[in-house]
């Protein structure tokens, strides 16, 4: 930054504060360790703030530090958290099948229309709170994959998991999500 | 032409778009001509707009949650930063 002022930290904390301990929270699952990952993003930002070019806005800037944060936590919470991975049939529980694998019955109707849904505005906080209400080990790989767009093979890699595991997961994580929608946006 | 378990299961395990084209095209015909799968399918492309849609919304700022730092939590992170 050549003529601009730098940001100052001291403000960081009312005006973002909020914002980003909303996102470490619905992507960590866990109170404490969103807390922590956003005092360390301030830190962070203090420490980098020389760097800080002035074009992104300062927000963003610290969410991208964030982002960091949060990926590096899951990397080390997932040694500490066995992640059910096990197929048990769970993930053809919408279907019923007959003879050769034909599909017997069709899965249940949502209880609302998505379209409509996905519009209003309150909406997105029933999103919200059902994506941070994902048992941990589920939403953290669903948080790497959806929420950080990080490639199975790299969630492999970072949950010691196989591919096809990976993704019984992020299925239990989605079939999990459309319960909890269900059952909290009774709008239709 | 494949099965509704194997699209099921194909469904569960992959993103339509991801898998390669010699399995895309059976999958695509099953999903167009069977009523059960495509509305299985349909159901998983709804979760996954829903996610794209939030993180749209979680971009702009316009997300409203009840859930923010808690004054303990911001006393200490105040005290962290001044120390710093």
């Amino acid at each position: 930054m050549n003529d601009k002022e730098l940001p100052n930290p001291e403000e960081w904390l009312s005006e973002h504060g909020d914002y980003l301990f909303q996102f470490a929270f619905v992507r960590l699952h866990n109170r404490a360790a969103a807390e922590d990952a956003v005092q360390e993003t301030f830190l962070a930002g203090i420490k980098a703030l020389d760097r800080y070019d002035g074009k992104t806005p300062i927000r963003y800037w610290l969410r991208g530090i964030l982002r960091h944060k949060v990926v590096d936590y899951i990397r080390k919470a997932s040694r500490e958290i066995a992640v059910d991975d096990t197929e048990s049939g769970e993930i053809l529980d919408s279907f019923k099948f007959k003879a050769f694998g034909i599909a017997e019955q069709h899965p249940p109707d949502w209880k609302f229309n998505p379209g409509h849904a996905y519009e209003q505005k309150e909406f997105w906080e029933v999103f919200y709170s059902c994506m941070s209400k994902l048992p941990k080990a589920t939403g953290l790989a669903f948080t790497l994959r959806e929420l950080e767009g990080i490639s199975t093979k790299d969630i492999c890699k970072e949950l010691n998991m196989k591919p096809n595991n990976v993704w019984v997961v992020l299925h239990r994580a989605r079939t999990q999500l459309k319960s909890c929608l269900e059952e909290n946006w009774t709008r239709n | 032409m494949i099965a509704c378990r194997q699209v099921a299961k194909a469904l569960a395990n992959h993103r339509y778009y991801e898998l390669p084209w010699y399995r895309r095209i059976p999958m695509f015909i099953h999903i167009r001509l069977c009523v059960m799968c495509g509305k299985y399918h349909q159901q998983i492309v709804d979760v996954q707009r829903g996610v794209h849609d939030y993180l749209e919304h979680e971009d702009a700022g316009d997300i409203e949650t009840h859930v923010h730092l808690s004054d303990e939590a911001k006393a200490r992170i105040a005290e962290a930063m001044e120390q710093k």
